[in-house]
């Protein structure tokens, strides 16, 4: 695509203004010899030593100085915490109540609920009745497993119900 | 995509052959500097800050309107080149590259600095007074050209601050540096086509602002 033609010759004049803008005399002169000094005492720096190699923001800002801070209390009370969760676990806990519990339950071999319900519900069996259109002959089964509410009366009483049998 | 805006063709440098001529013989020495400067030679280095500082300063203080944000970004340009230096396959030239580097560090700076912009200007040299067209520009409008010519400085540099970043470089790599249109392509990465367009709208942009300077 090309722009349309238009006279911006005016508009070049004016901007040959800028380029009389310049900084004050003498600034150039210095300038290569201070960038290369700059560059020479960025080498003869010594390199930073140990850990702050690998975090040189930390020399920089505080901010970050405090997030690591942070990151590594935590790192330090999670490790405390899951050192102390495994002692337990091996029966090296300090606390003898614990140590015997911890025993106990290494010895049942079983992972036993917090808390046992005061009532377990065990559903009735219910009574499928199989309709044989065949042979005519109705069949009566415990399912054990399904056992659907009464809408209404809220009892749990087995009901009849037929399912034809196609063959 | 060849074509040439009638605003375009007065500009001199880039269809100049002794510029050309001289462009292919800095770029000819610039390499061979760049050679040894990868080697850990300063002296090398030195002379290749030599060779592009003006130019490097004058996009980065063209592109802010600010001294001492050109003065550091000029800096901090030509310390990221040398630092990089080992990573230069030399594809483009080092020309190419250093403007490259000046210029995505300038944008990155515009874009944090947003829209507070603090003008610290350079005042102009003495060669002003010895251009005509500026001369007969400055007193057909000004009847008080020493205060006027400040006023106008003024305003050129707003208008160019109210561009967009892109817009602002094009006008200044080829308004104002004379860079030609190729050369800008490279350094922006996008094609000649490109950056005539935006050097168009650029230029529509700010004669309307300065129209009261160019009546």
């Amino acid at each position: 695509m090309n722009p349309p033609e238009e006279n911006f010759e005016n508009l070049r004049k004016l901007l040959e203004l800028k380029r009389h803008e310049t900084p004050p005399p003498g600034y150039f002169e210095g300038f290569s010899s201070n960038l290369i000094a700059r560059i020479e005492a960025e080498d003869a720096r010594p390199a930073p030593a140990g850990w702050r190699r690998f975090f040189p923001s930390l020399d920089t800002s505080p901010l970050m100085v405090g997030a690591y801070g942070v990151i590594v209390a935590s790192l330090v009370i999670a490790g405390v915490q899951l050192a102390g969760q495994a002692g337990s676990a091996d029966g090296t806990a300090s606390d003898p109540a614990l140590a015997g519990a911890a025993g106990s339950a290494l010895e049942s071999d079983a992972i036993q609920p917090a808390s046992a319900p005061d009532a377990v519900i065990v559903p009735e069996p219910a009574i499928v009745t199989v309709a044989d259109e065949a042979e005519g002959v109705a069949r009566s089964a415990p399912t054990g497993t399904f056992n659907p509410p009464s809408v209404h009366g809220g009892t749990s009483t087995p009901q009849r119900v037929s399912f034809p049998v196609k063959q | 995509m060849s074509g040439r805006a009638k605003g375009e063709k007065a500009i001199p440098v880039a269809a100049d052959p002794a510029a050309n001529i001289a462009r292919a013989e800095e770029r000819a020495k610039a390499a061979e500097l760049v050679t040894r400067a990868r080697e850990g030679d300063l002296p090398a280095y030195d002379e290749l800050i030599q060779i592009f500082q003006e130019r490097i300063y004058a996009t980065t203080y063209n592109m802010t309107s600010n001294h001492e944000d050109a003065h550091d970004l000029t800096q901090e340009a030509f310390i990221k080149a040398y630092r990089s230096l080992p990573t230069f396959k030399g594809k483009s030239s080092f020309y190419t590259w250093i403007y490259r580097i000046a210029v995505n560090r300038t944008i990155n700076f515009l874009k944090k600095r947003n829209r507070r912009v603090n003008l610290s200007l350079n005042d102009m040299d003495a060669n002003v007074e010895n251009n005509p067209e500026l001369v007969s520009l400055i007193s057909e409008r000004t009847p008080r050209r020493d205060v006027n010519l400040r006023e106008l400085q003024e305003k050129l540099n707003e208008a160019m601050q109210r561009l967009s970043e892109s817009h602002r470089l094009v006008v200044t790599l080829h308004d104002i540096q004379g860079v030609p249109h190729d050369e800008i392509g490279k350094i922006v990465n996008c094609n000649t086509g490109t950056v005539r367009s935006r050097l168009f709208y650029a230029r529509q942009q700010l004669q309307a602002y300065l129209s009261d300077y160019l009546k």
